[in-house]
């Protein structure tokens, strides 16, 4: 619990101090674009970058292991098709369970800009859209057996003498997804988005369950929603422009 | 706008931390217990209390109950197959001692993140390990272990 938070409290921090950083980024850009006074073209291309917040968390977090690709690609001057790849390896060793849970995931979807940028500025205040699925497999490490009367003093602690796998396992969820985008240097971007997710349907394990999925995180009991986080450097491959 | 994407991002992580099913409920059934019901044996539909009844676990120097009752739940090894008990009954200041064994197959059942699994039981046969003192019959009625709600074991006296 208390690792949890001061990851939550961690991120907090990371979401305002780098919002605020994009932000005066934002209202910099604006300035010096007045000055430069670029041309109205639009750049159209391929955006291609990484998660930075995912090696930051392997550093905080021992049992965490993660890589996330992120990709867009420019249909009008606000709308983008989008989607993310990543990869994810999670132990939780914590109230009753011990498990390791290792996959893949894709996202796939579309994000609008709702920002008005000034001529020739490329930064995006964006609303996004996606539908995730993962592939993935759980191991069974440990467990507690919930037992209420010690009278014969069985130690409650199951200990399983290998792993038990359970592999061919998925989720699938749709993502809202709100972010900010802005370009630092010319073609490159620094962004940061949160994403709120709903589990739509997922194959559980045999007499166990998914409690965490690749891309989706910590899936709780009786309740579909779960929530992510972003931080991406990403450079724009420019195709043409309008 | 700038508000707004603060205001979400406060809500959201809001959200995230917000983590009620690692707590496992102090009501949530766990490891179900045997439920044993004493009946007379001239009229085996009628309970039957046992008067100065002692139930002492094998090895056991505490008894596990102690009492005067028509039903006692018991509770069995989760890590042995066998769990073997001594129904001691007092009467006119005379012990009477019987050690029945109890035998059974068990299976672990997922509940949930914080309350991990529950150990069930199956397949319950009982021996009797003396020659009969003052329990006339024993019959297991429902030889699973899956609930609190189900009489498991009838003893006749």
């Amino acid at each position: 619990m208390t690792q949890f938070q001061t990851l939550t409290q961690l991120m907090l921090k990371y979401i305002i101090k780098y919002s605020t950083l994009l932000i005066c980024t934002l209202i910099w850009g604006q300035n010096a674009s007045k000055i430069d006074s670029i041309s109205n073209e639009i750049r159209y291309g391929i955006r291609l970058g990484m998660d930075m917040s995912k090696p930051i968390r392997m550093l905080i977090e021992p049992d965490y292991k993660g890589l996330e690709l992120v990709a867009d690609y420019r249909l009008t001057k606000d709308l983008y098709i989008a989607g993310e790849l990543g990869n994810e390896t999670k132990v939780v060793n914590k109230d009753a369970m011990h498990f390791k849970t290792t996959g893949t995931y894709l996202k796939l979807g579309l994000d609008y800009n709702v920002f008005n940028n000034w001529e020739g500025m490329d930064n995006l205040i964006i609303v996004g859209f996606r539908y995730g699925f993962s592939q993935h497999e759980q191991n069974l490490l440990g467990y507690t057996i919930r037992n209420m009367d010690d009278y014969w003093n069985q130690n409650n602690d199951a200990l399983l003498s290998s792993p038990q796998n359970f592999s061919g396992l998925n989720g699938h969820w749709i993502e809202l997804q709100i972010g900010i985008k802005a370009e630092l240097l010319r073609n490159l971007y620094m962004g940061i988005s949160i994403q709120m997710h709903r589990l739509l349907a997922d194959k559980d394990p045999e007499n166990f369950e998914n409690l965490f999925i690749p891309g989706f995180n910590k899936v709780l009991t009786d309740n579909p929603y779960g929530a992510g986080l972003n931080y991406t450097i990403s450079y724009q491959l420019p195709i043409f422009k309008k | 706008m700038k508000r707004y994407v603060y205001i979400t991002a406060i809500f959201m992580c809001t959200l995230w931390s917000c983590e009620p099913d690692d707590i496992c409920i102090e009501n949530t059934p766990g490891t179900p217990k045997m439920i044993v019901v004493f009946y007379d044996h001239s009229q085996p539909e009628i309970k039957k209390e046992v008067s100065d009844l002692q139930i002492i676990g094998l090895n056991q120097e505490t008894a596990f109950y102690v009492g005067t009752s028509d039903s006692v739940s018991i509770p069995l090894k989760t890590k042995e197959l066998t769990s073997t008990y001594t129904f001691k009954k007092v009467e006119n200041t005379l012990t009477h001692e019987e050690s029945w064994a109890f035998e059974y197959n068990t299976h672990d059942v997922f509940i949930s993140r914080a309350c991990g699994y529950k150990k069930l039981f199956s397949n319950l046969k009982s021996e009797r390990l003396n020659s009969m003192v003052w329990i006339k019959d024993l019959e297991i009625i429902n030889d699973s272990i899956s609930d609190v709600n189900t009489t498991h074991v009838k003893i006749y006296h």
